[in-house]
């Protein structure tokens, strides 16, 4: 199935065996192809470019063109201040120079940067034409916002006639970036109002619920799908937003997940959201990226839920992190083991592992989520058990599911992280590909050779002779001698005559002759309990 | 290396955040090294010029972002801040946050990599138009929000409408009811009388002096969506009153929403009139560790379900 494919399914509440994935690439495209942020906004190349890197690396199913809410501003006649690591900012206002709502006009197509911006859409559009395109415009609220300024929160007080009109231009103005973003090929219109966290529902619905209302039917009769995108504080206006009745809703880390689907879900609407954005995407590791995507995934389920960050991805996002969502999102075995890894928290008990592959066998320890469900899993399994006979008993292999806790304890203490792997001896040696027969007997043989070779330096032992008296003694010495002798060997011999010491060690009749051997099983450490439990059972 | 103390200074549009900070510059800019972030962004920064015209000397940084409303947009605010910092090393930072913008999110930013190592969340201040108050309190949920993480409130502009002070503190204390409320006018007073700028260390429960740079001193923020039992949230805030020098902020649980204070082993927990947030709680002691302190919360928010 293709990722277009995959979001309307998902759009449209059908049940999918994996979660689509829309990572919000805005002006973190410009990061992966080297270019600031100005720079990326104002070519075409680069956003083509930037997106396509974004595509490459983390396999999306669905992908913005542009993020940036102050395009329409800027065409309104908005300034805007350029920087090097974000989006540009407003930091002028029309309203408030002179200028009357009358007087702006709804952008033309041909105006201020948006020739670049739908040459960007048409570009990608023919390139994948299998990706979900997002196209995504500026909400009534925070355009007039830009238009206005702050003195807009004033304004919804005391003039509400004066911001129902220009939320009524904002609204014309969202249509038409509309058109041109599904003229050029885009499958989803993403309209943007973080805003509307700001205020509580009455306020919403008073101003915000018409014309956003519009702009979702517009779209719906332009036969695209549509989505509101909110971020912040925005818990209060969720059932508003619904009852717009866009196609999705889309919200960030400060809402939880489970009640947006429940409210969304409740109205037939599909949903979206919410990565960390700082504290894990930007400032996280891989595996908190991975941790983080599994906690969303198991909220939002495979229902109407699409994986995506909270809002426009910080430019420095490290793309290693994005990587790891990617990775987990369309791997379900890979969840499974973050899933393992998680309850690692649960204060785990990590083994002493330090002395592992101490005994006289060779140990081969398989890591699996469990041979049954993981087919990679599977087939390694098979590949060692194939070989094992191979070595006449001298290969002992287990396998370790971390489907069981002992299992991820085991996992954990060998710090192996990738399933499947396998462990010889302890010491991680294949992870992931299931290796070639020769080449899992030449990894086992040579651990045999080593541990042979200690074997041999390490070999001593003493007789111990219990004799009824010196003559006896006597005659087995000379005997004992002569192999000596013989063999070029020679090893310590104790004899015993003493009657009390012959009943203490139960020997019947004499002579006895116990050959005591010392193999060197460790040195220099404490080992483990787990250690000496292998050694306890060669015995 | 010395902590720097990090202030936050939120409120209303229009509330007097510039005149309350230009009133502590022109109070302490000769005795300290004093550095502002500014972050409402206008083509003629009008708010910096009416700093300037304290004529005192202090560094000033114009956060390109305009009105920081949403996360996405403080990723760069945590390079320039550190990229200051290494080149003026002042002895305190002010943040004059947009009226829209998130505070919690800009106390999370403090815990960043590049940052944790060098400043810590001293006080957070909510300047309240009390003119506007009525207006938008219940309309306008970011006004809400700058009250419940405030440490202190001043009631500002109070000689417009005195008649109204009484409701708009009652109203305050079902929000926050833990802040000191502080009444002023042009923020005059604010820094002469409780000199909450200096006394940021009166929680460590150390006399006022320089030391409000501890080297040790970490702030974090946790933020958790679940619900928490009343007892386990008890077990973790006694457990870590112990380290902490001070634990405060809002958790949801099981019986509603409460706000929580602590400083050193003494605990309060109030309940607070329902809102639409969820659990944040900002932690101040020595050596915390953010990441270790949100798994285990929201360990015990699983125990909870």
């Amino acid at each position: 199935m293709t990722g277009k494919e995959l979001i309307k399914k998902t759009f449209k509440l059908e049940p999918t065996d994996v979660i689509p994935w829309v990572p919000f690439v805005g002006v973190h495209g410009a990061s992966l192809i080297g270019v600031n942020a100005t720079q990326f906004l104002h070519s075409s190349d680069n956003i083509v470019d930037g997106i396509s890197k974004a595509v490459e690396l983390y396999h999306p199913d669905g992908i913005p063109v542009l993020f940036d809410l102050q395009l329409e501003a800027e065409l309104l006649g908005c300034k805007l201040n350029w920087a090097d690591e974000n989006p540009p900012a407003v930091i002028s206002h029309p309203l408030l120079e002179g200028k009357t709502i009358e007087d702006l006009l709804v952008p033309e197509k041909h105006e201020g940067r948006l020739p670049v911006v739908m040459d960007a859409t048409l570009r990608l559009r023919a390139k994948y034409p299998d990706l979900a395109l997002y196209g995504l415009i500026a909400g009534p609220f925070t355009l007039a916002l830009h238009l206005l300024g702050t003195d807009i929160f004033m304004k919804l007080f005391e003039d509400p006639e004066y911001v129902t009109r220009l939320f009524a231009f904002c609204k014309r103005v969202a249509n038409r970036m509309a058109d041109y973003y599904i003229e050029a090929g885009c499958d989803v219109i993403a309209v943007v109002d973080p805003m509307t966290s700001q205020i509580d529902p009455a306020t919403f619905e008073m101003f915000v619920s018409p014309p956003m209302t519009e702009i979702f039917e517009h779209i719906r009769e332009k036969g695209a799908l549509s989505s509101f995108f909110v971020c912040g504080h925005a818990q209060q206006n969720i059932e508003v937003m619904c009852r717009c009745k866009p196609d999705n809703v889309s919200i960030d880390e400060n809402i939880p997940l489970d009640y947006v689907k429940d409210i969304a879900l409740g109205h037939n609407i599909s949903f979206g959201g919410n990565l960390q954005l700082t504290v894990v995407l930007l400032m996280g590791t891989p595996e908190d990226a991975a941790f983080n995507a599994l906690d969303c995934i198991e909220l939002g389920g495979n229902r109407g839920f699409i994986l995506s960050p909270g809002c426009d991805l910080p430019m420095g996002t490290p793309s290693e992190n994005l990587i790891a969502v990617s990775n987990l999102v369309k791997d379900p075995y890979e969840q499974q083991i973050v899933k393992a890894m998680t309850r690692k928290s649960d204060s785990l008990k990590l083994l002493n592992m330090k002395d592992y592959g101490q005994s006289d066998k060779v140990i081969v320890d398989i890591i699996t989520l469990d041979s049954e469900s993981c087919a990679p899993c599977q087939y390694m399994v098979e590949a060692v058990k194939k070989i094992a006979p191979h070595f006449e008993g001298i290969v002992e292999w287990r396998e370790h599911a971390i489907k069981q806790m002992a299992g991820v304890t085991f996992m954990a203490s060998l710090m192996v992280k990738n399933i499947p792997t396998i462990c010889i001896d302890g010491k991680i040696s294949f992870v992931s590909q299931i290796p070639p027969k020769n080449e899992l007997i030449a990894a086992i043989q040579k651990r045999i050779n080593e541990k042979l070779k200690l074997k041999i330096q390490a070999k001593k032992g003493e007789f111990i002779a219990f004799c009824k008296d010196d003559a006896e003694a006597n005659v087995l010495k000379s005997r004992i001698e002569t192999a000596f002798l013989q063999t070029g060997k020679r090893i310590d011999v104790i004899y015993v005559t003493d009657p009390v010491k012959l009943a203490e060690h139960g020997f019947a009749q004499t002579p006895t002759i116990v050959l005591k051997k010392y193999t060197l099983k460790s040195q220099g450490k404490v080992p483990s309990v787990d250690v000496i439990t292998e050694w306890l059972k060669e015995v | 290396m010395k902590k720097i103390p990090f202030y936050l200074v939120t409120g209303f549009l229009g509330s007097g955040k510039t005149t309350l900070i230009k009133q502590f510059i022109e109070l302490h800019a000769d005795s300290k090294k004093i550095a502002i972030i500014q972050n409402e962004f206008a083509e003629v920064n009008i708010d910096s010029r009416e700093l300037r015209e304290t004529g005192k000397s202090f560094g000033l940084i114009e956060m390109n972002n305009g009105s920081v409303f949403c996360v996405c947009l403080l990723g760069s605010f945590v390079r320039s801040l550190a990229d200051f910092i290494g080149e003026h090393h002042p002895d305190l930072i002010i943040l004059e946050a947009s009226g829209l913008s998130d505070p919690i999110s800009i106390s999370q930013m403090i815990s960043a990599p590049a940052l944790r190592n060098s400043l810590w969340l001293a006080h957070t201040y909510t300047i309240v138009d009390v003119l506007n108050f009525q207006k938008t309190i219940e309309r306008v949920g970011r006004n809400t929000h700058q009250i419940r993480v405030a440490d202190t409130i001043v009631l500002n502009k109070i000689d417009l409408a005195p008649e109204s002070i009484p409701e708009i503190r009652s109203k305050i204390l079902l929000i926050n009811p833990f802040a000191e409320v502080i009444e002023s006018s042009f923020g005059r007073n604010v820094f002469l009388a409780g000199m909450k700028f200096h006394r940021p260390v009166e929680m460590m429960g150390t006399e006022e002096t320089d030391s409000a740079g501890r080297p040790d001193v970490d702030s974090v923020v946790i933020k958790v969506m679940k619900p928490i039992s009343t007892e386990k949230l008890d077990r973790f805030i006694q457990k870590y009153s112990l380290i902490a020098y001070r634990i405060k902020g809002y958790a949801t649980t099981d019986s509603g929403p409460v706000a929580i204070q602590t400083s050193f082993e003494h605990t309060e927990i109030k309940h607070v009139a329902a809102n639409p947030y969820n659990t944040e709680i900002v932690i101040i002691g020595p050596e915390i560790d953010q990441k270790e302190l949100q798994l285990e919360f929201e360990y015990l928010c699983d125990q909870h379900k």
